[in-house]
């Protein structure tokens, strides 16, 4: 199985395994060429068997076979390393024969065990291309230290020394392209795995001198003696296999410490079980996974397994059905999340190799402490995902609450019982203006020291952008586990206006109504009383004064009802025809005889808009009666017209105070006066506005205002054109 | 037979005093706003009484009051608040600013007169009265 943590860190880019592979198999070739050149030119020791016979090349062809299948496996990282007996086997075939059948049955034995071990061709030409780069690398060395004098009939220092020389070659050039192919195929260091294998192959180079050198002499002399020469063998083995246990000790530990870091992040059950199965697999050299969890969901590459039920919390070794397909061993325990119990099982496949059937390779198994290792990371596993189910049952949980407290109209503040604010939401952030930054603002503070008190608490301050705030603040204490308190926060300012507006409205509308009572009444009163003292003109004159107060008085009364209409009714009723806006214009204008001359009517052709002309007059009159009211005596009003191909405006401009920014929208309201009640300069309802838009709007336009304070005001009303009317025929 | 003067912005309502007081045989002076009242009041020679409109533009019939009482020379001059505010807080307002008396609107013309008649006899001491 291989595992790819990240990216590449040590391996050159330009690094591959199949640059390693020709390499090993360019340097191979090489060395074997340059032997064969060299045992042709130079003269080499006398091997002990010159012309060897057939059995003596068959024996050393199955030596050469057989200790390459009785491999021990070390692993680094995803990667296995295979140690063999083979360099023994080089040295024994160096000193007994010549050198072409020396290199012929070592590379043919190893051969042949590649096919026989259904090796990959990847991995069966680095191999082939690797034994005959040392092979024939510790031959040259051998032949050329040795020089004529060696031979196995007349050891000397010289021979032993070139024999030595000649297995540190063999074994450096093995480890420098082992460590070059685990780089480029792992991204293990090279100077690591120097590191840990120099000595085991120094030890491995120096006993295979030994085993063969001493077996040969023995065998010479007393072969019955050769297999007691052989046991170094089993020492070696030996040295190999505690070699491998430290490998897999370590790459145990390295993917325990990366199955501690998944299983210490809760997450979902996606995220969480394929890391983790995966890192107990490597931990325990299992190849294959498999997870049910209780809900249903299912991890692993085997979807059609049917997991056993599992009645133990020990690990459970898997047999015959309970094996998923494929599978040659494994061990299932119980994995416990939110949902119920589920299963994880670690196994391995079943071989392809021969030679793991073998009955010294044992299968894949775990040791008891092992079992109880599994047992308690797939617990520690169970103990994420219901961390993982927990925190999002909590987020989403979370997040409703965040919901209700990022889109509540009130203000949300919790304080602690220091004061110090924990929570302040976006609307109090809106409604004050401020965020409760460091220091507090005022207004926080205000704001946070508020009593407990069911009714609230009235608050008032001016926020940044210049407007005057009304605040409702209630505080509610909240005893727990930590005292905090919770302060709603409402924004009573439009409430606060519209009481204001109401005051307003019966202090403007009482004055409104009395004052053309006053007259009416008190010329009623000093007429009945003091009649015949007065002059007939002047009885005439106080006469003439009550009818006009009193159609003044009606005047406000329809206008009042009006308003009070445009309230109740969705729209006001309007019967829209089309009509001639210059010529109501004109008409609304001959009610102002007091400023003729200063209203400067703009002459226009007909402009046939859809409108109802009486509307239309009482709105153009209202206009014009309001510039008339605010411009000071002698300016000029204008009256535009602004024609487009849908619509036609009428502007009414006046050079009075003009109207602030933030007014402009609310004189349009009902009962709306910019000035105080008590000294209002002009009289009026403070619903002319309000009436004409309402009208406007119901005959499908509108009535619009532009206004600069000090530069006067236009306000505008626009209708919808109309086709020309030719009924009846002028 | 006393001069009155009459402050009030509002013409018809002028009038309706004026006709009533003349009636009587008063002398009648008017002025259309505060403003124009103090300056009446400071330059020429005092009333006996003054009929004050409490809503007028710019300043208030109550500003205009405040002052007359700050003024040494119109300290006691009577003062009758014509209002058509006739609720609590201006009712307030109004006594508190120093009226001697406090007529709403619409107010009945011989009223006044009774009214003016006893401000004029008590020689312009405040009454609390309504």
């Amino acid at each position: 199985m291989q595992v790819q943590e990240g990216l590449y860190q040590h391996r050159p880019r330009w690094l591959s395994v199949g640059f390693v592979v020709a390499t090993a198999v360019a340097a191979g070739i090489g060395a074997v060429t340059l032997l064969l050149l060299w045992q042709a030119s130079v003269p080499v020791p006398v091997a002990l068997v010159p012309v060897p016979p057939p059995w003596l090349l068959l024996l050393f062809f199955a030596v050469a076979t057989l200790s390459e299948i009785v491999y021990v496996p070390i692993r680094h990282s995803g990667s296995w390393e295979e140690l063999t007996f083979l360099e023994a086997v080089v040295v024994a075939a160096v000193l007994v024969l010549p050198p072409v059948p020396a290199i012929t049955v070592v590379l043919l034995g190893s051969g042949i065990a590649a096919i026989l071990l259904r090796r990959d061709l990847v991995k069966w030409l680095f191999n082939f291309g690797t034994y005959a780069a040392s092979s024939a690398g510790l031959m040259l060395v051998y032949y050329a230290v040795a020089g004529e004098s060696g031979g196995i009939d007349a050891y000397s220092i010289r021979t032993v020394m070139a024999l030595l020389l000649g297995a540190v070659v063999f074994t450096s050039v093995n480890l420098l392209l082992l460590s070059l192919v685990l780089l480029a195929a792992e991204d293990v260091p090279p100077r690591e795995l120097i590191g840990e294998q120099w000595v085991l192959s120094l030890g491995v180079a120096v006993g295979s001198v030994g085993i063969a050198v001493v077996a040969l002499a023995v065998g010479q002399n007393t072969p019955a003696l050769v297999p007691f020469t052989l046991m170094p063998i089993v020492a070696m083995w030996y040295a190999y296999r505690a070699s491998a246990s430290h490998a897999n000790a370590r790459e145990r530990s390295r993917w325990l410490v990366v199955l501690g870091q998944a299983v210490s992040t809760p997450g979902s059950a996606e995220t969480l079980v394929p890391r983790a199965a995966e890192a107990l697999c490597n931990a325990y050299g299992a190849q294959e996974y498999q997870v049910r969890l209780a809900d249903g969901r299912r991890f692993g590459d085997e979807g059609g397994w049917v997991p056993p039920v599992m009645g133990s919390r020990e690990a459970v070794d898997l047999h015959g059905a309970d094996l998923p397909a494929g599978w040659a061993a494994g061990i299932a325990v119980r994995l416990e999340d939110h949902s119920g119990t589920g299963v994880l099982a670690i196994g391995a496949r079943e071989s392809k190799d021969w030679a793991a059937r073998l009955p010294w390779s044992s299968s894949w198994e775990l040791a008891e402490t092992n079992r109880a290792g599994l047992v308690a990371l797939t617990s520690a596993l169970g103990s994420a995902l219901r961390a993982g189910q927990t925190l999002t049952a909590l987020t989403a949980e979370t997040a409703k609450l965040q919901a209700v407290v990022d889109h509540a109209t009130d203000g949300i503040c919790v304080v602690d019982a220091h004061g110090e604010v924990l929570l302040w939401s976006p609307a109090a952030e809106r409604i004050t203006g401020v965020g409760a930054t460091t220091p507090l603002p005022d207004i926080v503070q205000e704001i946070v020291a508020v009593p407990a008190d069911p009714d609230g608490h009235s608050l008032r301050f001016t926020r940044g952008d210049g407007q005057d705030v009304w605040l409702q603040v209630t505080r509610v204490d909240v005893w727990g586990a930590r005292a905090t308190s919770v302060l709603t926060i409402r924004d009573m300012t439009r409430e606060r206006r519209a009481e204001r507006l109401k005051s307003d409205f019966i202090a403007t509308i009482s004055h409104e109504l009395r004052t053309p009572i006053t007259p009416i009444r008190g010329y009623a009163e000093l007429l009945q009383r003091r009649w015949d003292r007065m002059s007939e003109e002047k009885r005439l004159t106080m006469l003439a004064t009550i009818e006009e107060r009193a159609e003044h008085l009606t005047r406000l009364v329809d206008d009042l009802l009006m308003a009070a209409r445009a309230d109740s009714e969705a729209t006001m009723s309007v019967d829209n025809q089309p009509m001639d806006l210059v010529s109501a214009v004109a008409d609304a204008a001959t009610a102002f005889p007091e400023v003729e001359g200063r209203l400067l009517l703009q002459p226009s052709e007909p402009l046939w808009v859809l409108g109802d002309r009486t509307r239309v007059m009482q709105i153009v009159g209202n206009l014009v009666g309001n510039a008339v009211k605010y411009t000071p005596a002698q300016a000029p009003i204008h009256v535009t017209y602004a024609p487009t191909d849908a619509e036609v405006e009428v502007r009414v401009t006046d050079e009075g105070a003009g109207i602030a920014a933030d007014e402009q929208e609310k004189v349009f309201e009902k009962f709306y006066r910019i000035e105080d009640p008590l000294t209002m300069r002009t009289g009026g309802s403070g619903l002319g506005l309000h009436i004409s838009r309402q009208l406007a709007r119901a005959m499908g336009g509108d009535v619009t205002l532009a206004s600069r304070p000090g530069q006067g005001s236009t306000f505008a009303l626009r209708l919808r054109r109309a086709e020309e009317d030719t009924w009846p025929p002028s | 037979m006393a001069t009155i003067l009459i402050v009030d912005d509002e013409p018809t309502v002028r009038a309706l005093i004026r006709d009533t007081l003349e009636l009587e045989e008063h002398v009648v002076a008017e002025a259309v706003d505060g403003p124009s009242a103090l300056a009446a009041l400071a330059d020429g020679e005092l009333p006996d009484c003054v009929v004050l409109d409490i809503m007028m533009p710019g300043i208030s019939g109550l500003d205009v009051l405040t002052q007359i009482r700050a003024t040494e020379a119109t300290k006691r001059l009577p003062v009758i608040l014509l209002t058509a505010l006739a609720d609590d807080a201006t009712t307030w307002a109004g006594w508190s600013a120093g009226a001697n008396v406090f007529l709403p609107k619409p107010f009945d013309p011989g009223a006044l007169l009774d009214w003016i008649d006893r401000v004029l006899e008590g020689g312009g001491e405040m009454e609390p009265t309504l």
